[in-house]
Parts: structure tokens; C-alpha cells; sequence
């Protein structure tokens, strides 16, 4: 089957929903946003149809609600379509199919979504998600193979429709019912006993998850076994996912190399830490805290890996690596942040590209130069909030909460200098790009 | 730390979301019974609480929760407190070292004071007793818009104003320890032979300072009106000043605290007048040590040429006055006082629906206009007046009865004035004055708006923030320093959201 077919990232480019940053064409919708709700109707109508047994009415209705989240994820411009990003994982489903071609559905779509977080997400219904997130995580086809190997496992095995049926299933169940009955009816401790009930009922859900993610992992690593890659990655993959808490934001900006330009300099008291909080902790204090890892819907890293047994992986082991992967992850990541005024994820992701991808320095000098702009507008009309958090002295992205405070406590007046400097340096080299001239003109009237 | 999720099929409902059968409906909610934000002495919001009702458990006692956030809306503690079913939460505050709630319990008469420690733990309840008459009082100025309050004195405790009935109206001063030393009340009692009601002008860290106006009947026009300033370690008296020891009689507004003085400020009026039935004659301001010895005197005639820019700016008819919100000290020695003009006229709806058989408590009304920023010297020389421009709104008055100063300071009370607080950037010598405005647009609807006078290093400018925009409304509450938070209602989407908005300094 022509694996064309498969990948169904259309490369359709709209006249008036594509976004284009001089080379790098995006959207949101493909070009054809009718085309893909008709498609999300039509393959949540074929899982309606599929249900069979008692409660149908109720599973049915899991399933419409699950259109309608999608519906909005997709007018909400959750999910990115680019050409080059599809070229560059087309490889990858070429061989994945290649190897095991009983798992080639030409009705499947994998969908880029905005996210920056890694993961990776399917439906039971055809639709996958991919997040930008994991492809800037990740560097090679190996990992990436592993990842849509262990998706396409859920698909196979029914664990979407296995999952709802064992949610209606114990939503229905004698036992459960008259639990909840009983507890509606306590003249005293009902508060806290239907915490309880809740708390049960999530651990057992989650307990059901967490035995379907070790199904998917070594039925994932079936198929992955077959394809021509490192078979070792597997488990380095998902090494590397379970340290993410410590990984992901973890760049620590220049500050000064970014914007001290002519002869601004930039303010250190702009990324001051604030004082003092309400109490001295580390984490939540809670009387009512649940046990995070008992509602965690997959297994701690080291039980997946001993459940699949691979073997250790050397660096200096061959692996296909995605040249220039991380990096348009990032540049996609970043200019979807600034569409949606996410502009603290966008400072951070052009600020990482601007180290690492020194050749686009004037790609990413507009867009941060339309990031300042941005931050300008929304500060002067109050509504900067809605869009940027303040920082949590909880939080350990460091990094990130940094960025935040920047945005955050920066007054207008500054920056208005800051930006009037900045762009200012890179007038003339950037005079002809659009995008720098609305940020030039912003700050220099 | 964010819970990430790696590798997992999108679970496409939860417990608590999607599928919401009937089985699970009503099971995990709670009662929202209060809820606040926890502000210090410099009125710096420091984070807020929910006050939650969790569970009824037997013997007459509910379970409560109580979530924190902190000043940038971040979930920090959830704490289980458990109390009668009676208690009523009257003020909550923090003072560096502690949050305090003080409840009122109604059937065991008594105020109980619960603490919690920069580490999360619940403190030893303190309790203060009060009689069924100090509670029957209590309510009924409760009902008429005044609150028992909660003062927070940095890293030492707590101060509470309250209202007592011994036998004629009066009033409580109680100080309770975040510190571990002790206590004091401070009240009026069975032989007091007037009614006495208190203003608080200021509390800090050494004294509290309350103007106490008594009378003996509460129709009479005779009255007698002190400054009172007592010590927050002990509760003594540092001085009571009246006509007999002033020559005038002074009503107190704002009092200032600094490490060895304070700062009164007021309004003064003849000493055979009272506020009751005189006009005072002008400002007045006095600094004192923390042994009640005076320093300083220096009063101003409204008739004063100081005052003559404040009447050329004035566009409002009729006899203006003044009411002093607050007075701010900035780096550079100088105070900038912050007071809001007001006129006392007849209310035409008040008197039209009296005419048709209603019964309106007052048939007076306060008209509260523009703002002025006052800047003086250190010697209180008056150095600069602004005006702000403000839309009119009209408050009814509590009673018809008293002198426009004394319906001012009951105006202050229950919040009728647009001025909402001031917030002071110490390390940055800049503050913020924050106002209601309703303002008139002319060819367009009136709209509503947060009006913010703000000072930085020597300059004043202003913001503003609407509180309408389309569909939206918006509900401001006060957030940190230089911020506010907005709650915004969306009509049509029927949403609610809330965000942190920073005031923008030009």
C-alpha cells in the first residue's frame, strides 16, 4: 500500500489559513477544515456503531463527547499541518509499514497537535496524535518508530473500547451503585466518603490503564522488533520519557546575549524571584492529598523496562538520526505559541533555536521581535493574564518560571526601550521582512 | 510539578468530566461558603483563601476546608478544620508569620481565632467570649454594611475590632499573639454611661490609633470626640485627645506609622463643635512618639491660600468637601495624601419614595466625585494639589443625622466611597491608589472602570481598566502589589475565568 495514502498530513497549501514565515508554510487546518470534522463525524459514527452489549446508550455517549473535544481541540488550532515536518517521520511509517503490513489502514490519520510536552495519544478510532513536543525530544526515527509502534498496539488491541467498557461496566455495576446510594443518603461523613468512593474508583481505572500501557509496550515493541531499528532504543525511549519531569525545560536563556543590544542592558531585577509565600514548603500541603502514584495512568519507568526486557543500549550503537527534526519541532512549536499569545513557551523555544540553529538568526530575531511586540499589546490593554501565567514557586521549570517573570514584571516603559533597541540593531538587515517592520514600527513611533 | 503523561491512549473521560451519570452526580462537591484575599498592613495581597463546607458530622460540627492560593493564583495548602455549624467566618488576614481566621460562633458566643504557621500547621484556637447582646449588636451592624475587622501586625499578632452591648452601644479592641506572648482587650464596659462607636485610622506595628465618638443618647446632637492611641503590647492608652487637650476636636482619618514617630492626620473642628452638628474648619496634621509625646502641630485652614488651588479645581457646586483616604510617605520626604471630594445633598428617590409610602432609612445621600492627590512637604507644607477626574456616583446615607464629615466616616465604614485601597511599593517608591469609576462617555453608554493614580519615583500618572467589554463583565478584587485580579464573566459563553493584570506604570 502506498504509504502516501497513509500518512494523511495533506500538503494542500490555503491562501487564506496558511501561515507563512517566509519559508515555512503552516496550518492549522490543512486547508480544509470540513474535510477533517466530517472525517472525525464518520469515525466516531463507526465506533458508535461497533457497540454492542448492555449500556450502549451510555457508551455511545462517550464516544459523542469525545467528537465534540475533538471539534473543539480542532477549532481551537490545536493540531499544525506542515510539509516538511510530515517528509521528514514519513521514512519512519514507510518502514514501520514496510515490516508489518496487517497494521496499514489507509482511514488512519496522525495529527501534529501544538503541545510541547512529549506525548503521544490514540483514539481507538483511527486517529492518532502526535505532539510537537516529542519530536523536538526526540532526535531519531528509532525512538519515534517505538512510539507510533506502541500507539498503533493500542489500536489493535481494543484498548480504547476495553477502557470505556470497563468505565460503563463499573459505573453500572450493582456493587458500586448501591455504594454510592448509601453514601448520598449519610446524614453524616458523606462529604468525605464520596471522596473516598471517587479515589477508589480512579485507582481502579488507573490500575486498568497502567496494565494496558505495559500490553501496548510489548506488543509495540512486537512490531518494532520487525522494523530495521535499534531494537535497544525501546527502552531508552522510554528511559529518557520517564526522566522528562528533570529534562524538559531545562535551557537556561542568556539573557543578556539575546538583548543587550546598542546600548541597552538588560535589567537584572526583571527576573528577580519574588518574596516571600504564604508558607515555607516545597510542595502542596494537602490534609486531602491522593496518592499521586496510584492515579498515574502508566507504570513507573522501571517496571516497563523490566517488563520488556531489553538490553542495554550503547550511545555508539548505530541509530537513523532526523537532521534538523528538534529544531523544526521547536521553530513550529514556537510560532504556534505565538499565535495563540503563549508567549512564554515562545520565548523559550526561540531562544533555545537561536543557540542551537545559529543559521536562522534572523528567522528567529522577527519572531522574537514579535514576541515583544505582542507582550507590549497585551500588557497595555490588560489582558497579558489570560494568556501568561505568573510564576509557581512550586514549579520545577526553573527556567521557565524565569521567562514568566520576566514577561510579568517588565513595566511598559521598559519594554518599550528594550524593544526600541532591539529592533533598532536589526533594522537593516531585517528592513525587508514584514514581521520585524510591524515590531519596528510598534516601538519606534 | 506538572503531572506529565507519557505514552498513554487518550483516556477520554474522567471520574469527575465526561460521562456524568447520576450515579456520580452530587458525590466530591463542596459548599464554596467564603471566600478572600489575605492582605497585610501595606494592603500587599499575599494570597487568598476558599472557605469550603466538606462535611456534616454528628454532634453539631461540619468538617471545613480551607484552600490557599498564593498571590499568583497557585494552589499552595488545602487544610481540614472542623467547628460547630454555627460559626460564621468575619475576617481573615496574614501578617508574615501567620494567616488568622476569626469566626464568630452564634451558639456558644464566642469569637474563636484560628491560626495557621508558615509550615501549615493549625495553631491552639484562641477564644474570646462575647454576651447574646454583644452578638444581637453585632449582626444588626453587620447588616447596615459594617464588619468586624481583622488588623494583621507584622510577624507579632493581630488586632480585632468588634462590637460590643454592655449596656450602651460600644465597641472592642481585642490584640491576639501569633507570638506566643500575651493578650489584651480593650472595651467599653457596664459603667461606660455613652454610646461610643470607633473609627480605626491606622494600625502599626507599635499602636493603633481610633477616632471614639460617644454620645449619650442617640438622637442627641452633643457629643464628645477623642483621638485614641493605644500601645499594641500592652493595650494602654499613649494618649486620648479631645477638646480639653487640643482645643479643637479632631476627627482622625489616617494615622501613619513609622520606627520611632506616627502621623495623625484629620479633620479639625471648633472645640464647642462637634462632628455631629459642626464644620470642621480644615486639615490638621500631628506626629507623635511612640510615648504620646507631640512633636508637631500643624493645622490648615480650608479658608488657608493653601487650599485655594483645591478650589480652583474643584468643578463641582455647592460646599465641596474632602475625605482622606490614606497619606503616603515617599522616598523623598514628602506625603501625598489621597482624598476623594463628597457634597451631602437631599436624594429625590429617597424623598419621592418616602412621599409614596416607602420608608427609606435616610433621605440624605452622599455624592462622591472627583479624586485629589495632596502633595506636601515634610513639614506638611502644602506643595501641589491634582485633580483626577471622576464620574459622580450617589451612596445613601446610613442616617440623616451628623455633620457630611461624620456621614463621610460612616461612608468609609461600609465602603461607599469609590476609592477601594492604596498599595505601597516601598522598594520601588511607587504607589497605587485604586478607585471605582463610572464613567460618562457622551454619545455612548456609561461604563464602569478601575481608575488607578499611581506615583513612581516623583511622577504620578494613571491607568484604567473597563469593566465591561461586549458580553464580558469583568469583577475586579485586589491581587499583589501594582496588580489586580480580574474575574471575568462571559454572558454568552456563560464562563467564568480569572487572571492577574499588572497596572501599567507609563
Amino acid at each position: 500500500m502506498n504509504s502516501k495514502k497513509l500518512i494523511v498530513f495533506l500538503f494542500l497549501l490555503s491562501c487564506t489559513l496558511s501561515f507563512s514565515q517566509e519559508s515555512l508554510v503552516y496550518t492549522y487546518d490543512n486547508g480544509d477544515k470540513k474535510e477533517y470534522l466530517d472525517y472525525f463525524e464518520k469515525i466516531t459514527k463507526n465506533q458508535k456503531k461497533s457497540v454492542d452489549g448492555d449500556y450502549r446508550g451510555q457508551r455511545k455517549d462517550v464516544y459523542e463527547k469525545q467528537l465534540i473535544g475533538l471539534v473543539n481541540k480542532f477549532n481551537d488550532s490545536t493540531y499544525i499541518f506542515n510539509d516538511e515536518l510530515s517528509l521528514k517521520i514519513k521514512g519512519v511509517f514507510d518502514e514501520i509499514y514496510r515490516t508489518n503490513p496487517e497494521l496499514n489502514d489507509p482511514s488512519f490519520r496522525f495529527l501534529f497537535q501544538t503541545n510541547v510536552i512529549p506525548n503521544a495519544a490514540a483514539y481507538g478510532n483511527g486517529l492518532f496524535e502526535i505532539n510537537l513536543g516529542l519530536l523536538s525530544f526526540f532526535e531519531t526515527e528509532d525512538e519515534i518508530a517505538f512510539v507510533i509502534c506502541h500507539e498503533l498496539a493500542h489500536y489493535y488491541m481494543l484498548h480504547i473500547q476495553k477502557n470505556v467498557d470497563n468505565y460503563i461496566e463499573k459505573l453500572n455495576s450493582k456493587d458500586l451503585k448501591e455504594e454510592a446510594k448509601t453514601i448520598k443518603k449519610m446524614e453524616y461523613g458523606g462529604g468525605k466518603a464520596g471522596v473516598e468512593f471517587l479515589k477508589k474508583l480512579s485507582f481502579e481505572l488507573s490500575s486498568y490503564s497502567r496494565e494496558t500501557e505495559l500490553e501496548a509496550d510489548a506488543k509495540g515493541f512486537e512490531y518494532f522488533s520487525r522494523t530495521k531499528y535499534n531494537h535497544k532504543v525501546a527502552c531508552k525511549a522510554i528511559e529518557k520519557l520517564g526522566k522528562l519531569e528533570e529534562i524538559i525545560f531545562e535551557y537556561k536563556i542568556d539573557w543578556h546575549k539575546i538583548f543587550d543590544r546598542n546600548d541597552y542592558v538588560f535589567k537584572e531585577y526583571l527576573i528577580e524571584e519574588e518574596g516571600m509565600s504564604l508558607f515555607d514548603s516545597d510542595e502542596v500541603i494537602d490534609d486531602y492529598k491522593w496518592d499521586k502514584d496510584s492515579l498515574r495512568s502508566h507504570p513507573n519507568t522501571g517496571l516497563r523496562i523490566q517488563h520488556l526486557a531489553c538490553s542495554s543500549y550503547d550511545e555508539s550503537e548505530q541509530v537513523y538520526k532526523i537532521q534538523g527534526l528538534n529544531n523544526l519541532s521547536r521553530k513550529l512549536s514556537a510560532l504556534a505559541a505565538i499565535d495563540k499569545n503563549r508567549l512564554h513557551l515562545a520565548i523559550y523555544l526561540i531562544a533555545i533555536n537561536m543557540d542551537v540553529d545559529q543559521k536562522e538568526e534572523q528567522f528567529y530575531v522577527a519572531r522574537m521581535s514579535q514576541v515583544l511586540q505582542r507582550i507590549y499589546e497585551l500588557k497595555k490593554d490588560h489582558k497579558l493574564g489570560k494568556y501568561v501565567p505568573q510564576e509557581s514557586s512550586l514549579s520545577d521549570e526553573i527556567y521557565l518560571n524565569e521567562i514568566i517573570r520576566f514577561i510579568n514584571n517588565i513595566d511598559l516603559s521598559e519594554l518599550k526601550k528594550l524593544g526600541q533597541k532591539y529592533t533598532q540593531f536589526y533594522h537593516d538587515s531585517l528592513s525587508d521582512n514584514h514581521i520585524f517592520m510591524q515590531s519596528f514600527e510598534i516601538f519606534n513611533k | 510539578m506538572r503531572n506529565l503523561i507519557v505514552l498513554v491512549f487518550v483516556f477520554l473521560f474522567t471520574i469527575s468530566g465526561q460521562s456524568q451519570t447520576k450515579v456520580l452526580e452530587g458525590l466530591g462537591k463542596f459548599k464554596l461558603k467564603n471566600y478572600g484575599a489575605l492582605m497585610d498592613a501595606n494592603n500587599d495581597v499575599n494570597g487568598y483563601y476558599m472557605f469550603y463546607e466538606v462535611d456534616k458530622l454528628k454532634g453539631g460540627k461540619i468538617e471545613y476546608a480551607i484552600k490557599f492560593l498564593d498571590n499568583n493564583l497557585n494552589e499552595v495548602a488545602t487544610k481540614s478544620y472542623l467547628d460547630s455549624k454555627h460559626v460564621i467566618l468575619v475576617d481573615a488576614k496574614f501578617n508574615g508569620a501567620q494567616i488568622m481566621f476569626a469566626f464568630l460562633d452564634k451558639e456558644s458566643l464566642n469569637y474563636k481565632f484560628v491560626g495557621f504557621d508558615r509550615k501549615g500547621e493549625q495553631s491552639k484556637t484562641i477564644t474570646k467570649s462575647i454576651t447574646k447582646d454583644d452578638l444581637k449588636y453585632t449582626l444588626l451592624q453587620q447588616k447596615s454594611g459594617k464588619e468586624v475587622v481583622l488588623y494583621p501586625i507584622k510577624n507579632k499578632g493581630f488586632i480585632l475590632n468588634s462590637f460590643k452591648k454592655p449596656a450602651k452601644m460600644g465597641y472592642d479592641v481585642t490584640y491576639i499573639p501569633s507570638d506566643g506572648t500575651k493578650g489584651w482587650t480593650y472595651a467599653t464596659d457596664k459603667t461606660t454611661d455613652m454610646h461610643k462607636t470607633i473609627n480605626v485610622a491606622g494600625v502599626g506595628e507599635k499602636a493603633i490609633v481610633f477616632y471614639e465618638y460617644g454620645q449619650k443618647s442617640l438622637f442627641s446632637k452633643e457629643g464628645e470626640m477623642s483621638v485614641v492611641t493605644l500601645n499594641n503590647e500592652t493595650g494602654k492608652e499613649i494618649l486620648r485627645n479631645n477638646k480639653e487637650t487640643t482645643n479643637t476636636n479632631d476627627l482622625v482619618s489616617n494615622a501613619k506609622f513609622y520606627d520611632d514617630s506616627m502621623i495623625l492626620m484629620g479633620e479639625y473642628f471648633k472645640p464647642e463643635d462637634n462632628a455631629l452638628k459642626g464644620k470642621s474648619l480644615g486639615l490638621y496634621v500631628e506626629k507623635y512618639d511612640y510615648n504620646g509625646e507631640r512633636t508637631y502641630r500643624k493645622e490648615v485652614s480650608w479658608e488657608d491660600k493653601l487650599f485655594l488651588e483645591f478650589n480652583k479645581l474643584n468643578n463641582e457646586g455647592g460646599r465641596p468637601y474632602l475625605y482622606f483616604h490614606d497619606i503616603i510617605k515617599t522616598e523623598d520626604g514628602s506625603y501625598y495624601a489621597i482624598a476623594e471630594q463628597y457634597t451631602k445633598n437631599a436624594s429625590g428617590m429617597a424623598i419621592a419614595s418616602m412621599a409614596m409610602g416607602g420608608s427609606p432609612t435616610s433621605v440624605t445621600q452622599l455624592v462622591i466625585t472627583d479624586a485629589y492627590i495632596f502633595k506636601f512637604d515634610s513639614d506638611f507644607n502644602i506643595q501641589d494639589v491634582k485633580r483626577y477626574d471622576k464620574g459622580q456616583s450617589k451612596v445613601p446615607n446610613v442616617s440623616d443625622f451628623g455633620s457630611p464629615q461624620l456621614n463621610a466616616h460612616v461612608m468609609k465604614q461600609i465602603g461607599g466611597f469609590d476609592y477601594q485601597y492604596t498599595q505601597l511599593d516601598k522598594k520601588n517608591d511607587r504607589f497605587y491608589a485604586l478607585f471605582i469609576d463610572y464613567e460618562r462617555i457622551k454619545s455612548a453608554k456609561d461604563k464602569m472602570a478601575l481608575k488607578a493614580i499611581m506615583y513612581n519615583k516623583g511622577v504620578m500618572s494613571e491607568d484604567k481598566i473597563y469593566l465591561t467589554e461586549g458580553k464580558t463583565e469583568f469583577v475586579v478584587r485586589p491581587a499583589k502589589i501594582g496588580h489586580v485580579l480580574l474575574l471575568e464573566y462571559n454572558r454568552k459563553k456563560k464562563t467564568v475565568s480569572m487572571h492577574i493584570e499588572k497596572l501599567n506604570i507609563q
